[in-house]
């Protein structure tokens, strides 16, 4: 499918507002709005105002970096130091994401603070309008019975931590026995009395669970409030210093060819069509930058979230525009930009270095050549399954995080953070792995995948002896490459030179040279850890020692810089 | 005319490529994030340890000590229903400063002309997730890089064979990892994190550090074999960050040799063992912590934080206060003794405290609520005053009232002592100065020797 990025872009940001010929449609472009949604969210913030206004912020943040390529969010607090978007501006956006209700659910389960929270969820589905009600009553009471249960449980672990410090009291010389000994007692009354509470409070919890309705599918979306409300100036971002109200509206500086938002209108949608117009001048270029850097490695704009003073000046600049305005001809496919890049001959170029073009652009800003770039995290990841043979590049038929973490409707658990190693298991493609915010595998973790609280434009490329220990000494990365030993020696027919060209175009998708297929021949003839007892004589030592020596062999070729490096 | 990439590939000559990569080569080295580089000025410390005392301890059963709070316990607190709560344990005016410290800390007492206590510390949150954040990265709205961070991208790491920047026993749930992250700056400025908090081991150590099947030898010849092919593959492409991970894999060999080695405590004399406590069980795991600073700051590790967990004590405060004085008294006491008659106080930064400090008053009178408003940390050795008291709250211990400072200020004097000017440090990204100090941030002066 190939969404036009326009009405990607209007979805995502107004999807329920835009008309929908059916129910699937309606629910469809409802989800979208989920983008709204998903920030993160500061559940411990105490004050409503603020907590509000951070999610606001949170919106303005990633609209504007990532489909803008602009730092709207420095203006929360004062005008904007070097483009041209005053405090103004901030908060005539802010009053029209403030008219939006943001549906993010229950947040983490049972955390006290949440009294001035919304817990809603958009029921999605057929039978949604049959459900939602029943549903939503019943996920209120859950959450009320859980804080209910976890409270008790917190107070009778008090009375319980009184206790202990009374019988450490009561153990220490010179306690004062006849004081101390009628307060243990009442401290156990009192814990018979909670223990009966605690019961009663899961047992009502676990009816209450037991009799769970049918459900609807539940998202995480984005609705209009009732009535729609400017927002007024915050000074210097403070909630407590407000200044005078902003009339909802879009940045100033950029074209809007919609003119002024109805009254009657919270401004979402005017906002979806402003960011996603063809008069926008910055949306096209930031977007087919966006896929120029992820064809080629880096951006005719290196700053892809800045395009604005502070950002770098175009590499090509006509060239830019040139695909910003064929991208909006094209009705915005991603696809037909795809396929217009990849066929140039720019992107054909091979990543061999020319002495002269080296030596006058190191760099490549001018794109003479392919640059030869770090193979992402789950790429990578991808890459050592296909080596083992053990991807799966099928779709998963249901959500991996479901069938790790069984879970029931509202229950949104803190996640263990062994939790996250399970997922290895998973023979799907990375881009299939859910992404547990400030938990990630700990191979993502030492493969620059970005941090999920923000938007990243550009992953980091680091190069840190952890990876290196990780390719050493990993034993996951020891057994995917047992796993393509066992793969290569299946066949007793084939001889070893044989294999290493099957490895090579495995790993490399390219033929090893002659010198390559000596070296790996060597290596694998040489003596292995358990004793070598000469040639001519397979001894049950070298025979074992064989699958080793060959595992040795795939985890170079895994860990090597050509197999982490595209080219 | 096109080169045809399969052909190139194929048939690389390694002649051009080679000359033109030596010059990429020197060129890498020097954007090598860990590469020991010059602060802005010259520096009064050059290593930090972090002492994390998680929870908010006390100020009034630590480090400031409060007779008028004692002689009104009992009465009204500001809070309705809350009544002001003394402190039990009496202070003991200590060394020639005459620096009062609480009972429950006898051998840090005896080490009070080392300590340089600030009494007016104030943060801007008062719940734990967000001050711990604040205290890690100056901010606890947005995901910044980590003081440690900032550190070592400032500084570099002297030890090439080892992280720059490590922590014990981490908080890693509840969002804990955006403590000790780069953020923004190069990952290569991120904590290496050894062990985990919530399965607290005196023996944390660094993920795959040795190899579960292969010998030494064996996993040399290996290592050639593969460095053999990523030369190769250098010359082919002059690509210049293969360089880089041609010597990350030599470190990465030599790590595995030189730091179990560090964190080896074993090693250690009877008498340093004995010194810290490491035998006794209460404070065995954070003796070991303590140990395991010295010995990595000794190696030349840049910045290394621990941590100790229990200092929240909205109940039990009567016990806790005493375990907890018991688990981190001593090895604290020897960890300074140890640096110091190793030549390594001088230039090491001891930094003592938690997220915030405590009320002076609560409803159920074995307890003290979150007060960020005022409370007590102390730094010791790298170049601060010993036995000198910086600031006050006041006479109950509510507010910071005199020598106020703020996390900036104390992120900002850090800074200053490490010989960097924290306006100075700053990195660019989404197209601005990023500061560990953003706008904020006043070095106290006054508690630089």
């Amino acid at each position: 499918m190939d969404v036009p990025y326009d009405q990607f872009l209007r979805e995502q940001v107004a999807g329920d507002l835009l008309p929908a010929s059916d129910p699937r449609q309606a629910d469809r472009q409802r989800i979208a709005t989920g983008f709204l949604a998903m920030g993160p969210k500061a559940f411990e913030e105490s004050k409503p105002d603020v907590f509000r206004m951070d999610v606001i912020d949170e919106q303005i943040e990633v609209i504007g970096r990532s489909i803008l390529g602009l730092s709207i969010g420095c203006a929360r607090c004062h005008d904007h130091k070097f483009d041209p978007i005053p405090t103004r501006d901030y908060y005539a956006i802010a009053g029209i994401l403030g008219g939006t209700e943001t549906l993010y659910g229950h947040g983490t389960r049972g955390i006290k603070a949440t009294a001035f929270h919304n817990t809603a969820l958009q029921p999605v589905g057929p039978d949604a309008p049959r459900l939602a009600k029943a549903g939503q009553d019943y996920l209120d009471t859950l959450q009320a019975l859980t804080l209910k249960q976890n409270t008790a449980r917190s107070d009778r672990y008090r009375v319980v931590r009184w206790l202990s410090d009374a019988k450490v009291q009561l153990g220490k010389p010179g306690a004062d026995a006849a004081k101390l000994q009628p307060e243990i007692e009442r401290l156990n009354a009192l814990i018979g009395e909670w223990d009966i509470k605690v019961k009663a409070a899961e047992t009502e919890l676990s009816n209450w669970q037991d009799h769970a309705p049918e459900m609807p599918g539940w998202a995480m979306a984005s609705r209009d409030k009732p009535a729609p409300v400017n927002c007024r100036i915050h000074v210097r971002g403070e909630v407590t210093n407000l200044g005078e109200e902003v009339p909802r509206g879009v940045l100033r500086v950029l074209p809007n060819p919609a003119g002024r938002i109805s009254p009657s209108s919270s401004g979402r949608l005017e906002l979806a069509g402003w960011l996603a117009g063809a008069k926008n001048p910055l949306t096209a270029r930031v977007y087919v930058n966006r896929v120029w850097q992820h064809l080629f490695g880096q951006g005719l704009v290196t700053t892809p979230d800045d395009f604005g003073v502070n950002g770098s000046r175009p590499s090509h600049p006509q060239l830019l525009d040139y695909l910003a305005l064929r991208f909006i001809g094209h009705g915005w496919s991603t696809k037909k930009l795809v396929r217009e890049l990849v066929t140039s001959r720019t992107y054909q170029l091979s990543s061999q270095p020319v002495p002269a073009s080296l030596a006058a652009d190191s760099e490549n800003t001018l794109a003479w050549r392919m640059s030869p770039r770090r193979v992402d995290a789950e790429s990578l990841r991808d890459a050592i399954l296909v080596v083992s043979g053990r991807l799966n590049p099928a779709r998963p038929s249901s959500e991996i995080l479901a069938a790790v973490h069984p879970y029931r409707h509202g229950e949104f658990t803190t996640f263990k953070p062994q939790f996250g190693q399970e997922l290895y298991d998973s023979p799907h493609r990375g881009v299939y792995l859910p992404v547990i915010r400030g938990l990630p595998p700990e191979m993502f973790q030492l493969f620059d995948f970005p941090s999920a609280e923000r938007p990243t434009s550009r992953r980091d490329e680091s190069t840190v002896p952890a990876q290196a220990l990780f390719f050493m000494n990993s034993p996951w990365v020891i057994s995917e490459s047992r796993r393509a030993t066992a793969g290569l020696l299946s066949n007793p027919t084939r001889d070893d030179a044989t294999r290493v060209n099957q490895l090579f175009e495995r790993a490399f998708s390219r033929k090893p040279t002659p010198d390559e297929v000596k070296q790996a021949l060597a290596y694998l003839s040489g003596p292995a850890d358990t004793a070598f007892t000469g040639p001519g004589h397979v001894s049950k030592a070298e025979a074992d020692a064989r699958p080793e020596r060959w595992t040795s062999l795939v985890q170079a070729i895994l860990g090597s810089a050509e197999f982490r490096t595209l080219r | 005319m096109k080169p045809s990439r399969r052909q190139l590939l194929q048939s690389a000559s390694a002649g051009f490529g080679h000359v033109a990569f030596a010059g990429l080569a020197a060129a890498d080295a020097a954007k090598n994030p860990l590469a020991p580089k010059a602060g802005h000025f010259q520096a009064k410390a050059s290593r930090v340890i972090f002492l994390c005392m998680r929870g908010g301890p006390s100020h009034m059963e630590t480090f400031d000590p409060k007779p008028r709070l004692n002689a009104d316990h009992g009465k009204p607190g500001k809070t309705p229903h809350c009544k002001l709560l003394g402190s039990r344990w009496p202070f003991k005016k200590s060394g020639q400063s005459g620096i009062e410290v609480v009972e429950l800390l006898p051998e840090t007492a005896r080490l009070a002309d080392k300590l340089c206590v600030l009494r007016g510390m104030h943060t801007d949150n008062e719940n734990h997730p967000q001050a711990l954040e604040q205290l890690h990265t100056g901010s606890f709205q947005f995901v910044r890089p980590s003081l440690g961070s900032w550190v070592l991208y400032g500084l570099g790491n002297e030890n090439q064979n080892l992280p720059g920047f490590v922590s014990i026993n981490p908080l890693t749930a509840l969002g804990g990892r955006r403590y000790y992250q780069s953020a923004f700056l190069p990952a290569a400025c991120s904590a290496t994190l050894m062990g985990d908090a919530q399965r607290p081991s005196a023996n944390a150590s660094i993920g795959n550090l040795a190899s579960p099947r292969l010998t030494g030898r064996a996993q040399r010849e290996q290592l050639d074999l593969m460095q053999s092919m990523n030369r190769d593959f250098a010359a082919k492409t002059a690509d210049p960050r293969v360089e880089g991970l041609i010597q990350s894999y030599e470190l990465a060999f030599r790590m595995q040799d030189e730091l179990p080695h560090v964190l080896d405590v074993r090693q250690e004399s009877k008498e340093t063992l004995a010194l810290y406590g490491i035998a006794n069980p209460s404070s065995g795991t954070f003796a070991q912590q303590c140990l395991l600073a010295r010995r990595l700051v000794e190696a030349g590790v840049r910045f290394v934080e621990i941590s100790h967990l229990e200092w929240d004590l909205h109940g039990s405060l009567n016990s806790g206060m005493v375990r907890n004085c018991a688990q981190i008294d001593r090895p604290v006491a020897a960890l300074l003794i140890d640096l110091e008659r190793r030549g390594l106080l001088d230039e090491t930064l001891v930094i003592w405290g938690g997220e915030f400090g405590r009320t002076p008053e609560d409803p159920t009178q074995d307890g003290r609520g979150h007060n960020n408003k005022g409370y007590c940390m102390w730094l010791a050795g790298g170049g601060v005053r010993g036995g000198h008291v910086h600031g006050a709250t006041d006479d109950h211990g509510y507010e910071a009232v005199e020598g106020k400072v703020h996390t900036h200020d104390l992120h900002a004097t850090i800074l200053h002592l490490l010989g960097l000017d924290h306006e100075r440090l700053t990195y660019r990204h989404g197209g601005r100065d990023y500061r560990l100090t953003d706008v904020h941030g006043t070095v106290v002066k006054e508690i630089i020797a």
